[in-house]
């Protein structure tokens, strides 16, 4: 183990080196130089990029909380606080939050017998009575919300790009702002981040089911891949939808997500990306001013379920009324493992554009795919996940047969390997991308903010791609050996219901 | 130690005698943000090319965006799917020295983006390159567009592939809904409605490829945007020498007829075995160079801007009736635009959905909105200007954007000016004048059999048939 840390670091060192100071690489290293990080005393990571050019700034906060963190029963709960966080605070979006707070507390303890009830007995009276009580409750709870006061704030001020995502991985919240409102900025986001409220919650949990219906139920593609996902992981709860599944959206209480909040909204567990025209003096100072009084919490749970061993091919078929689509992924590890590398490499040699093996055999020569790519890192990438490939086929090609053109795709590399130029040019188009992200303060945010707290330093971005060119075609041949094999594989089809019989 | 906590207790005494945190009406902001002003130069060549330039050193990359006059509006009759088959066979087919497949290795080894789109009033080619590529990169993209590589076997595949997207199109709700709610305000056969078929596709020939490959690609119907790391005195002589392989040409003259207008309408389409349907619903909506645009965006900014409007408060954030909810009020230059409502809803509550949108309407239509609505709303707008001059790209497709459509370059400029003027009055004035209530086209996609006692109540509803 200590060697491997040695080495690691020596592998940084290295890397440093060569960017840094390589001097061929003026301009990355002029991008480097512009990146700042410091970490408050409670935990909280900030990353800074100075991008003066207009005067605009886009943050990002980034919390290491997703899907896979959820407990079953409790699935789409990192998803419901995100949209609670537009709900306001304790000073904003209500007319008296003393009161407020009083009903909404009673409110959820009514709401929490009433599912009991209508999950135990569904007839009862008592039930009845309960919905009444509640009804009554929400409508007072109600007439203290100024509604989307929080979000108004921010658009009246010039905000945009004003939205969040929750992912399997990670939620986070973004905005972009002129740059004379920067301490807006933080004084809306420290006290959201502060003094969550959780007003009108049950109505959004509504809005959230359209969400879900909107999303997955009457999207093929969104049925395919909850299906998909939701089998390849017996265990490991990849397998969750990061929307929840319905009945755990309709079940969970305001207790639930506040329990939620403190277990995972610590300030260790948080990193804010800001990119724009900036002095990183004075956001030094605002970090501090806004977010220094937080206390640091107890470090938040993590995943200790591991999956097993597949030992089986898996496969599942989804009927709608569509065309058809196919899915395929294996067993790999995540971020971290020495073939994480490999697997980025051999993504981009099997998709990354018109010339890639795929698109140009599938797509362009056979004429089978209407479009074809490859994935790694699905649904995450936190822990050891899935490769996988998803194509589209033509009208009228089955998806078997879509399915052994990319079993002949994959055995002709095992045969015969790949060219020294397709890894070269996967090299050229990953580090073309990393500038092309620059063009975006808040592509560039996420990007940062993503590589701080997954890959534990920004600056994996680029070492990443940097290690793209010690990839070989013997080591592109070992993982497809290793671990694109038919014990280890899960198949989705999705097929028209004409097709059933 | 024990000085660096004495340090830590002065550094928090210090930062609290002078600065605590703000709560959000307490801050000021004084600083006056100003934009940069990128300037654009501009040439015509001899073989008629217009071209603009913007020099942003920021970044080692150029972009190179061509506006190719014409587009989807002059398929001929019954060729519907001719634009997609042309960029198809363009990009796949590359240039007699390099095609295909080669074609696609030179570009991608050179990390170059490239691609062509087709819209109503005109083709984008798009091209994305390393500036230090520009001058290895552009002969070869140039050559793929004055003179393609078609080849018979190109021509089947982009056959094959239109007819695929034919096959699919009807897959999702949403797709189909703002599909076909245009072709019903439009007709489904105008210039404005009409789509590719598997017998429109069946009918385009080779001849028709290259007939409209002449038409489009010459000189006079080019615009050409180039943004990036250069500097127009260095560059312009190459790039003239570089576009003159374009003929000059005709210039693709615009001309459309008013579209028949009927409202009033409300039709299905069935989307079997869904929970939730998506509604549409709206009218024509108005031109672009109209003097009440300004009072007509502001107008669409109360009902609908971002999490601020009216639709987003009372139909998902008051009734938690939709995840989305949207509307528009669309301007075009030529030809009236389209307004309308959209959202996605459950089954049982698409009644109410469709009755609390058109209460909304009602609403600023009879009663207009008050003044802090629209001061919000014009605030919203003013203070963000800054973000529609955040990159030169930007700037350059407004430029693009006003130039294809014979407008004024400074018309955003005189938006802002029309925008800051505007009253709650002229608000009220502008719903009560373009909106209307009685002539609204509604379309439903969902599952007919489901909804059949759900939709009863609104009156009678057609199927709408899909192509």
């Amino acid at each position: 183990m200590l060697k491997r840390i040695i080495l690691f670091v020596v592998y940084i060192l290295f890397f440093n080196s060569i960017l840094l100071y390589g001097g061929d690489d003026n301009f990355m290293k002029q991008v480097m130089e512009k990146v700042h990080t410091f970490k408050l005393e409670n935990g909280m990571q900030f990353v800074v990029m100075q991008r003066e050019k207009t005067p605009v700034v886009s943050f990002v906060t980034f919390v290491k909380v997703g899907s896979v963190d959820e407990d079953i029963g409790h699935t789409g709960i990192a998803h419901i606080f995100e949209h609670m966080a537009f709900k306001g605070t304790k000073d904003i979006g209500t007319k008296d939050w003393k009161k407020e707070k009083v009903v909404l507390e009673e409110l959820d303890n009514v709401y929490r017998k009433y599912i009991r009830c209508v999950n135990e007995d569904k007839s009862s009276d008592r039930c009845k009575l309960l919905k009444n009580k509640f009804n009554r409750l929400l409508e007072q709870a109600d007439s203290y919300v100024i509604p989307n006061e929080f979000s108004k704030i921010i658009e009246k001020n010039g905000g945009e790009d004003l939205n969040a995502a929750t992912s399997t991985d990670y939620t986070i919240y973004y905005c972009s702002f002129p740059s004379n409102k920067v301490e807006l900025w933080f004084s809306l986001e420290s006290d959201r981040l502060k003094n969550p409220v959780f007003r009108e919650f049950y109505t959004e949990k509504e809005v959230i089911r359209e969400e879900r219906r909107m999303r997955i139920d009457t999207s093929p593609m969104g049925k395919l891949i909850e299906g998909f996902r939701s089998i390849a992981f017996s265990a490991h709860p990849y397998s969750h939808p990061t929307i929840g599944w319905d009945s755990d959206i309709i079940n969970t209480t305001i207790k639930d997500v506040e329990e939620f909040y403190k277990k995972y909204y610590v300030p260790q567990n948080i990193t804010i990306a800001i990119v724009g025209d900036v002095d990183i003096e004075e956001i030094k100072k605002f970090a501090q001013i806004y977010f220094g009084s937080i206390e640091k919490g107890d470090e938040p749970p993590i995943v200790y379920t591991k999956e097993p061993k597949q030992n089986a091919k898996k496969g599942i078929t989804i009927f709608g009324n569509a065309q058809p689509i196919y899915v395929r992924g294996y067993h790999v590890p995540g971020y971290g493992d020495k073939d994480y590398v490999v697997l980025r490499v051999l993504e981009d040699i099997l998709s990354e554009g018109r010339s890639s093996r795929l698109y140009s055999h599938l797509v362009l020569e056979k004429k089978l795919a209407l479009s074809v790519s490859a994935f790694y890192g699905f649904p995450g990438e936190r822990y050891p996940c899935l490769f996988g490939v998803l194509a589209i086929p033509n009208m009228g090609v089955s998806v078997d047969k879509l399915s052994k053109a990319i079993d002949d795709e994959l055995n002709d590399i095992l045969k015969n390997g790949v060219k020294k130029d397709e890894i070269q040019r996967a090299y050229t188009l990953e580090k073309a991308e990393l500038v092309r992200q620059m063009e975006s303060n808040l592509g560039m945010a996420r990007e940062l903010a993503y590589a701080q707290a997954i890959y534990g330093d920004w600056k994996n971005i680029f070492f990443i791609v940097e290690e793209f060119k010690n990839v070989s075609s013997n080591d592109i041949q070992h993982v497809i050996r290793k671990y694109f094999k038919q014990d280890n594989m899960v198949e989705g089809k999705l097929i028209p219901t004409n097709n059933k019989n | 130690m024990k000085r660096m906590v004495l340090f830590m207790v002065l550094m928090a005494l210090g930062s609290c005698a002078t600065y605590a945190p703000k709560k959000y009406n307490e801050l000021k902001f004084d600083k006056d943000i100003s934009w940069p002003n990128y300037k654009i130069h501009s040439f015509v060549s001899k073989n008629k090319i217009k071209f603009f330039v913007i020099e942003d050193s920021e970044l080692p990359l150029i972009r190179i965006q061509m506006y190719v006059k014409g587009g989807r509006s002059v398929v001929p009759s019954g060729k519907e799917g001719l634009d997609f088959i042309l960029a198809q066979m363009i990009l796949n087919g590359g240039t007699k020295k390099y095609p295909e497949e080669q074609f696609n290795v030179f570009l991608e080894d050179r990390a170059v983006e490239f691609y062509i789109d087709f819209d109503f009033l005109n083709a984008v080619v798009n091209i994305d390159l390393l500036s230090k590529d520009f001058y290895e990169v552009m002969p070869v993209i140039l050559d793929s567009l004055a003179h393609p590589n078609f080849t018979k076997e190109n021509f089947e595949l982009a056959k094959k592939r239109l007819k695929s997207i034919i096959a699919r199109r009807n897959d999702n709700q949403e797709e189909i809904g703002h599909r076909e709610f245009k072709r019903i305000v439009y007709g489904k056969d105008s210039i404005y409605g009409r789509i590719p078929t598997y017998e429109s596709v069946d009918n385009i020939t080779m001849q028709d490829v290259l007939d409209f490959h002449k038409r489009l690609f010459v000189g006079s119907n080019l615009l050409v945007g180039i943004v990036g790391d250069l500097q127009v005195k260095d560059i312009k002589n190459r790039v003239l020498d570089l576009f003159s392989l374009f003929p000059k040409g005709q210039e693709v003259v615009f001309d459309f007829p008013e579209p028949p207008y009927n409202g009033g309408e409300k039709f299905i389409v069935d989307s079997k075995d869904s929970n939730q349907a998506f509604i549409i619903l709206g009218h024509l909506g108005d031109y672009r160079l109209n003097p009440d645009y300004g009072a007509l965006q502001v107008m669409n900014m109360v009902l609908s801007g971002g999490f601020s409007g009216r639709l987003f408060e009372n139909i998902r954030t008051r009734k938690g009736l939709a995840y989305s909810v949207y509307s528009h009020f669309g301007c075009e230059r030529y030809f009236p635009g389209i307004f309308f409502v959209a959202l996605k809803t459950k089954n049982s509550s698409v009644t109410d959905a469709i009755l609390a949108v058109i209460d909304e309407l009602k609403k600023i239509k009879e009663h207009g909105c008050s003044a802090k609505e629209v001061e919000d709303a014009k605030e919203q707008f003013l203070n963000s200007i800054v973000f529609r001059y955040d990159s030169p790209r930007k700037v350059m497709e407004r430029r693009l954007y006003y130039e294809l459509r014979d407008m004024d370059p400074n018309s955003f400029l005189k938006l802002i000016d029309d925008i800051k003027k505007v009253s709650e009055n002229d608000v009220s004035r502008v719903a009560k004048k373009y909106l209307d209530v009685d002539k609204l086209d509604i379309l439903v996609v969902g599952d007919k059999k489901q909804l059949e006692n759900e939709l009863k109540g609104l009156g009678n509803w057609r199927e709408w048939e899909l192509d």
